[in-house]
């Protein structure tokens, strides 16, 4: 019972905190990209919510500006081989991603 | 022998490497070679393997032999699907989504009918309206045939009424409700089923094993939430039209209206009739019940996307009548009396539900809902000289909060409910009135944190005026492995209920049993609140079988009742109620295949081995009429689809186990023999618009010789209608038609 009310009472204080919503540009292609994306930004202290759209290359961010900011999400993003918000990822960290999410664009190839 | 395996090993790695090679090819708009697709997304079907198109639409892929489909999807262009032609450069052009008419498109990726859960810690089975459309008729207690985790008994002998089962338990343990409102409770146990017609069902959730705190301590066994066809999404027009050979006429009209982009209503009218009397094992009483029924929902849905705000009312009257028994039998005239055994039964119904929602449009992760229900039932009727009439009002109150704590990553909701329930009982003349009220409040929080790992762990406190005050805990784990290729569950939950005894029992009165109940008129009848616990765990394996792919499923569950209402059928002319003295259980394994044999026929096969006891006054027993196994197996099949039109076929197989029969008057205890219901349906859709459907159900013909024990003597002590386990009607053929504007 106690840790019921103790529950409620800190998601009650988890609403009053204070709240920013923005949006960054973020760099992928697939839904193993969204998986990475989305952890990569919610594992950033501070970050509410996360949601990353294939279609639109947003990332929808929702976050407390106490505690982080904008740019430290598309840091962590970017470490994880994500462009975000024009921080680049390391060549070593982007070839490591998956066929699926090697978002550059693929060279002609010459038979 | 090791080393040779070595070497083989070795040799299918090389060759796999050397077989790789690249497949390049170009996308563009269809009918405009100058327009390339920059960004275009190309990967193999069943695989991580993808790329894009470059700025000239380019893209160069490896391929390996096992990557047999590559898929070319573009946003606002059609999906495209290609198979041969990778030896050399491919050139894909796309047709843009708008003017891509329905007619053309080809069915490139088909939605799996049955749907299990994959990421949710719950093991959820979804069935959705291609699935359901394979029931032969007609309304929700027909809909589980072609789903293995649902098994369908039969009720009784008179009023063709079937019986949905779970895990090894009756509907009662099982918590049914009409998008998240509770509405199969209370009186409605055993018709309530057949007031939800099969056209209005969009779709079904079945939960096996403990529920949801948030809908409340009832669910035992598992759950069913049905979602009806939603005013915004409908058809403007749909027609159903049904005819079976043993009478049975239905007819469904539904129109919606949408009066502005965020307001919608809806109608929808359900009528059935039976007015032919069959009786094919001619033991002069009816096979199935001369019926007629009337049912009208109509709903409004309002949706606001840019405020947040959602809405629902529905507002549903129902009206439905049965006459049961011997053939010559006329209520106008033999009512009550002893020359002919009959019997009607009324029931109306009126239903009221009011749902709201908001969510801040700034912050998608927290929601308010609120949800209304008031209903009215009642059931007026006699099954011989036995009468039962029912009254019966509900109401609901349900208050719920969802948010996150921290992240989205960990999510909880909250809420109150408040509930009313009052039953006004005439059984065999004796007056019997019931209120009973609760007030709960709920707390249930989810970790979505992991790919390979969640969990939801949920208690509930409760305040029932006559249980008393209590706590429900559940819980549910999810462990994934390999890839998400195997899927653990376990589960653990318990619940609660008052049972209603002569509602959910009332079969017994199509008998000369004689009742036997200690304090009737007392709270809960003078009986103990049914308490159980539900542990589960389940088992999903992805594998490749002969270059198929098969869904392998292990479930195996276990309910351990600690206090249970134990209906006693044992003394051939009695039946009792009284609370458990000793152990009560039910258990369940199920083993299921589910594959795709060719792209265009899907196969099902499970097998379920059940042990369901408890302990009556004479002692440890197998529950009556409770199969041991049961066998199942479905295949499906469905055309290309061309200009809409499409040929679909499937067969169902059930295999149903030996199941005990009660002593009676001139028969020792026996097991009843194993039988197998084999059924079939077609379809031909001849466009998007209009089919046509026929079907045969127990095309083996079973049939249950003595459905009616003593039929040549109903009013003598040996009469005794309510232990049927096969159905009384034999084969039986129908046809239909679909209009959907």
């Amino acid at each position: 019972m106690k840790i019921y009310l103790f529950l409620i009472l800190f998601a009650s204080v988890t609403v009053v905190a204070q709240t920013e919503k923005t949006t960054l540009e973020v760099l992928g292609n697939c839904d193993m990209c969204k998986a990475r994306i989305e952890k990569a930004a919610l594992k950033t202290k501070g970050v509410k919510y996360a949601v990353w759209q294939p279609e639109t290359q947003q990332l929808a961010l929702i976050f407390n500006s106490k505690k982080t900011s904008s740019q430290d999400v598309a840091k962590n993003i970017a470490a994880v081989g994500h462009e975000a918000n024009g921080i680049t990822a390391t060549e070593a960290i982007y070839d490591s991603l998956p066929m699926c999410c090697q978002y550059k664009s693929v060279e002609p190839h010459v038979p | 022998m090791l080393k040779s395996y070595l070497l083989l090993l070795l040799i299918s790695t090389i060759s796999a490497a050397t077989a790789q090679h690249l497949v390049t090819g170009n996308v563009y708009e269809q009918g405009n070679t100058n327009q390339p697709l920059a960004g275009a997304s190309v990967y193999w079907e069943g695989s991580s393997i993808g790329t894009v198109t470059n700025d000239n639409g380019f893209f160069s892929i490896p391929h390996m032999p096992e990557n047999k489909v590559l898929i070319v999807s573009y946003l606002g262009f059609e999906t495209a699907k290609i198979s041969t032609g990778f030896h050399q450069a491919l050139r894909i052009a796309l047709v843009p989504a708008d003017d891509a008419s329905l007619d053309e498109v080809t069915v490139t990726q088909k939605r799996k009918p049955l749907q299990r859960a994959i990421f949710t810690p719950r093991n959820v089975t979804t069935i959705g309206s291609d699935e359901l459309l394979k029931a032969a008729c007609c309304n929700l207690s027909e809909s589980f045939e072609t789903n293995p985790s649902i098994d369908v008994n039969y009720a009784d002998a008179l009023t063709g009424t079937k019986q949905i089962q779970m895990l090894g338990l009756t509907s009662p343990y099982i918590l049914f409700t009409q998008e998240n409102i509770p509405n199969l409770r209370g009186s409605n146990q055993t018709f309530g089923l057949t007031f939800t017609p099969g056209t209005w069902v969009e779709s079904i959730q079945i939960t096996k094993g403990a529920g949801t705190v948030t809908s409340g301590y009832e669910s035992i066994s598992g759950q069913i939430n049905t979602e009806l066809v939603k005013p915004l999404t409908a058809p403007p027009l749909f027609i159903n039209g049904y005819q079976s050979v043993n009478g049975r006429t239905e007819l469904n009209i539904q129109g919606k209206h949408d009066l502005s982009s965020k307001w919608a209503t809806s109608l929808f009218v359900h009528a059935n009739k039976r007015s032919k009397r069959t009786d094919r094992n001619k033991d002069g009483f009816l096979d199935l019940p001369l019926s007629e029924q009337l049912n009208v929902l109509n709903r409004w849905q309002y949706i606001d996307a840019e405020k947040g705000w959602v809405g629902f009312a529905s507002i549903n009257v129902l009206s439905d009548t049965k006459q049961i028994g011997q053939l010559a039998f006329d209520p106008s005239q033999h009512k009550f009396g002893t020359q002919f055994w009959g019997g009607v039964l009324d029931n109306n119904k009126w239903s009221f539900a009011l749902k709201t929602g908001y969510v801040d449009p700034n912050i998608p992760y927290r929601s308010l809902g609120f949800q209304s229900a008031i209903s009215r039932h009642k059931q007026v009727g006699y099954f011989g000289n036995n009468t039962y009439d029912v009254r019966y009002s509900s109401y609901f109150h349900h208050l719920v909060y969802q948010s996150i704590l921290g992240n989205t990553l960990h999510k909880f909701k909250t809420g109150l409910q408040y509930m009313v329930d009052r039953y006004d009982e005439n059984i065999l003349g004796t007056q019997i009135n019931r209120n009973e009220t609760n007030v709960g409040g709920f707390f249930e929080y989810t970790y979505v944190g992991q790919e390979h790992f969640n969990a939801i762990l949920g208690v509930r406190v409760d305040r029932h005026n006559t249980i008393g005050t209590f706590f429900t805990p559940r819980a549910h784990i999810r462990y994934a492995l390999f890839d998400n290729k195997t899927i653990l569950r376990f589960s653990a939950g318990a619940g609660r209920r008052v049972s209603s005894i002569f509602a959910e029992n009332q079969r017994f009165l199509g008998s000369q049993r004689t009742l036997s109940i200690a304090q009737p008129t007392k709270d809960m009848y003078g009986l103990l609140p049914e308490r159980a616990w539900n542990y589960g765990f389940s088992w999903i394996q992805k594998a490749t079988l002969f270059t198929k792919k098969v869904d392998l499923v292990l479930d195996a569950y276990r309910t351990q009742f600690t206090n249970r209402v134990v209906v006693d059928w044992e003394t051939p002319g009695a039946i009792s109620f009284y609370n458990l003295n000793g152990k009560s259980y039910a258990q369940s394994i199920q083993l299921l295949a589910s594959t795709a044999l060719t792209e265009r026929i899907d196969f099902r096969f499970a097998y379920k081995k059940y042990d369901i006891e408890t302990t009556y006054k004479s002692g440890l027993k197998r529950v009556p009429l409770q199969p041991k196994s049961r066998w199942f197996a479905f295949v499906g099949y469905g055309s290309q689809l061309k200009g809409g039109k499409q040929w679909r076929a499937d067969a169902t197989l059930h295999r149903v186990g030996p199941q005990r029969r009660v002593a009676s008057f001139t028969s020792p205890e026996k097991y009843a023999d194993p039988f197998s219901l084999l059924s079939t349906q077609f379809t031909r859709q001849f466009s998007s618009v209009f089919s046509i459907y026929a079907g045969a159900e127990n095309i083996l013909d079973v049939k249950q010789a003595d459905a009616v024990l003593s039929s040549d003597n109903p009013f003598g002590a040996a009469f005794d209608t309510s232990q049927l386990y096969a159905p009384v009607f034999g084969r039986m053929l129908y046809a239909g038609f679909r209009f959907n504007l």
